[in-house]
């Protein structure tokens, strides 16, 4: 008994409270828990794992092509984990399955089996990033991906 | 000089009255939180439904709506739709419940707003929609307009909101 409460158990219950506050904090409005749902970032995030998105990423610095990010609904209890590919102001649009981006191919070596996907160009404004998925071997209709909102972005995944 | 535990009793006092009058009289917005997982809960149905439920709670749905309400859905891949009229909703929740096996319904996440006066609404919302038997998950944000009538909140426009455009 004294090994676990220790020899001040009002400390050691102080202590414990301040822990569980802070875990609460951490994981509630920080770190976020997400359980992968779906097939569309496969092969790098597979359906039924668990990873974490981080609301702080993005504290001092704008999300970067490349990054894999929660965009939220209407809140947060349900993401969309999508990897940006186009930045405000650029023009995207897919080609035979080749993203490009203002005219010119982007290198994508996550990808696998891509189909040919075929989108017009669009244009993101100042505030908008074009996110998709990784797994591109899917019927386009089947995938949830475009123009999502600087605002919505909640925070970088955490690997 | 009044005494600390007069003023603990009286704090106490005040905490619970005010405890029971948010319990008796809540604000609009808690009341339309309590709507929205009633509709949920409504919209719900197992495939073993009895008949005489299934008909209560595809009725009691559509009254969680005004006569005039306007659905509109737009999804991808799929061909904009919309449902226009409370007896319309009837009729496709009991398509829905005679269709096969059961789904479970929610809507998560509602952000109220009262844009112009108390007697209306504009609730943000993520529904989430898990059909019995299948894998995928379905999730789909949308924007409702409720309607006070009669003191009961009840959904007057739904429509779909594309997070990813």
């Amino acid at each position: 008994m004294a090994i676990i409460i220790g020899r001040k158990p009002k400390r050691t219950f102080i202590r414990a409270v301040c822990l569980a506050a802070v875990c609460f904090v951490v994981f509630k409005f920080v770190v976020l828990p997400v359980r992968v749902a779906g097939i569309s970032m496969e092969p790098t995030y597979l359906d039924g794992t668990w990873n974490a998105v981080n609301s702080l990423s993005y504290l001092r610095s704008e999300p970067q092509r490349g990054d894999v990010v929660g965009v939220q609904l209407s809140g947060r209890s349900i993401m969309f984990l999508k990897r940006i590919v186009g930045l405000p102001g650029e023009t995207v649009a897919f080609d035979k399955g080749v993203v490009k981006i203002d005219g010119r191919p982007l290198e994508e070596p996550y990808l696998r089996n891509a189909l040919k996907w075929d989108k017009d160009p669009e244009r993101l404004g100042p505030d908008e990033f074009f996110v998709v998925g990784d797994n591109r071997s899917m019927d386009m209709a089947d995938h949830s991906f475009g123009v999502a909102k600087r605002a919505k972005i909640v925070g970088k995944v955490v690997r | 000089m009044i005494s600390v535990k007069r003023i603990l009793l009286v704090a106490a006092i005040a905490g619970l009255g005010l405890v029971v009058w948010f319990k008796f009289f809540p604000g609009d917005e808690k009341v339309i939180r309590k709507q929205l997982e009633k509709v949920a809960r409504l919209a719900s149905f197992s495939a073993d439904e009895a008949p005489l439920t299934r008909l209560g709670n595809a009725k009691e749905l559509a009254n969680s709506f005004t006569p005039d309400v306007r659905i509109e859905i737009n999804l991808q891949g799929l061909r904009e739709q919309s449902i226009e009229g409370r007896d319309r909703v009837f009729e496709m929740g009991m398509a829905a419940r005679g269709a096969g096996p059961g789904a479970k319904v929610e809507l998560i996440d509602p952000v109220v707003d009262f844009p112009g006066s108390r007697d209306s609404a504009i609730v943000g919302l993520t529904l989430k929609v898990q059909v019995s038997g299948q894998p995928d998950l379905g999730v789909q944000e949308m924007r409702l307009t409720m309607k006070k009538l009669s003191g009961e909140w009840l959904i007057q426009r739904v429509e779909t909101v594309k997070t990813l455009r």
